[in-house]
């Protein structure tokens, strides 16, 4: 029906950055290397097939650049104390932002999530005696350490990735890189690694020992069902992990395509033909996509905070695994 | 009366279903073309109803404990996000494969 309009078009990683490409607007990317071909490592450009420094890499960068500009010098500052000796305090309006997002992660995030098992032989429920372990209810945010302060610069750093990543999609000529599933396996494999090697570090070699439940049983009739079992938790961890990664990059791609088929139906030759049509058509079509615009700003949030947060659950049960 | 609506919407939808492969076999044009877009709305059935009774639930739950409704609506975010997040999963395998 439509004549050349793929919708997957400006959803999908180009080598070739197109402003208005009717104008002759565009940026070609330079190529970095040649490889086979094959649908998972290279894309056909303007110098043939190979690996290219594309769009989604250029926006990461611009990405990366911008986190950079925003919270390095916050970061800097906050490491130290005032001339009195007090803790740092955040002043003006990008300070206090910065200091609310990360105490979000920090407190309904990361501490929520991930908790240390307190063993049943340390009193508790006397009134007045203080867990130092359990996180806060949001009432108490200078308790102290917590064990899942470690976890907070990697949720943080993900947190704000793809925030910012999901929202330069909405930037007129932008695009989100998250958008790809290539950047959204990486982030992925990022918390089953760390999830992996913090467990490592907690727990040694038993953190399979998680994996296999106990059962009370002799032995030939418990083995080839705690094997069973095994093999069916491992392969729940991977698939945690990966429905993690498609889960953001069918958000972030469904929604921009969504918005190439609103806007798809203005370039329509049946619409084209006809003034008054096109001109109806247009109308909606553009009210149209302002809506969607607006819904993918609250996508590009929540898809964000549901990422870090998950993220946060697999780490903790890698870590602290119930028993 | 709802049961009777039941049945003819049963009956309807088993005549719909049976139709593809009886019409197939004559040699004309299936009914319905179990196509990938075909596949995308009995999705949407399913994620739409989900998420309704998730809404309808946490609504009802905010209603009668107001001074929990904020944790509610964490909570429904929350689950929101991961009953679309199957969805989209099987909406990929739909355009890619349908």
């Amino acid at each position: 029906m439509a004549a050349e309009h793929d919708i997957f078009h400006h959803v999908r990683d180009s080598a070739v950055w197109e402003f208005f490409s009717s104008l002759g607007w565009e940026l070609k990317l330079p190529k970095l290397f040649d490889v086979p071909h094959s649908p998972f490592l290279g894309l056909d450009g303007p110098q043939g097939y190979g690996v290219y420094f594309t769009k989604f890499m250029a926006l990461e960068a611009i990405v990366v650049f911008a986190l950079l500009i925003l919270l390095w010098p916050i970061g800097r500052r906050a490491r130290g104390v005032t001339a009195g000796g007090q803790p740092w305090v955040p002043r003006g309006a990008l300070a206090n932002f910065v200091e609310a997002v990360l105490l979000f992660i920090r407190d309904e995030i990361a501490r929520e999530v991930i908790q240390k098992p307190h063993h049943d032989d340390e009193a508790h429920g006397e009134p007045g005696q203080k867990l130092d372990q359990k996180g806060g209810s949001g009432e108490h945010t200078s308790e102290g350490p917590h064990p899942a302060d470690r976890f907070v610069p990697y949720l943080a750093t993900a947190f704000w990735f793809i925030l910012f990543c999901n929202l330069i999609g909405l930037v007129p000529f932008g695009g989100s890189p998250t958008g790809a599933l290539g950047c959204t396996a990486a982030l992925a494999l990022c918390t089953l690694g760390l999830g992996f090697y913090a467990a490592a570090r907690e727990n040694g070699v038993e953190l399979f020992g998680a994996f296999i439940p106990s059962i009370e049983s002799p032995l030939p009739i418990r083995l080839p069902l705690q094997g069973m079992m095994f093999v069916i938790e491992v392969i729940g961890l991977l698939i945690r992990h990966g429905v993690l990664a498609v889960r953001l990059f069918a958000n972030m791609m469904g929604g921009h395509t969504v918005l190439s088929v609103l806007l798809g139906f203005v370039v329509m030759e049946k619409v084209l033909a006809n003034t008054v049509l096109w001109a109806l058509v247009s109308a909606g079509s553009v009210l149209g996509a302002v809506g969607v615009s607006l819904l993918e700003v609250l996508v590009a949030f929540i898809q964000a905070y549901i990422f870090t947060f998950l993220s946060a659950i697999y780490i903790g049960m890698l870590v602290y695994p119930e028993h | 009366m709802t049961s009777l609506l039941r049945l003819a919407s049963m009956t309807v939808l088993s005549v719909l279903v049976l139709a593809v492969p009886a019409l197939a076999q004559e040699g004309q044009q299936a009914l319905i073309n179990l196509t990938g877009s075909f596949g995308a709305g009995l999705i949407i059935i399913g994620a739409a109803y989900g998420i309704g009774r998730l809404a309808s639930a946490s609504f009802e739950g905010m209603a009668r404990q107001p001074e929990v409704a904020n944790t509610i609506r964490g909570a429904m975010i929350l689950a929101a996000a991961l009953i679309e997040g199957a969805t989209f999963f099987a909406l990929i395998v739909c355009i890619v494969v349908g």
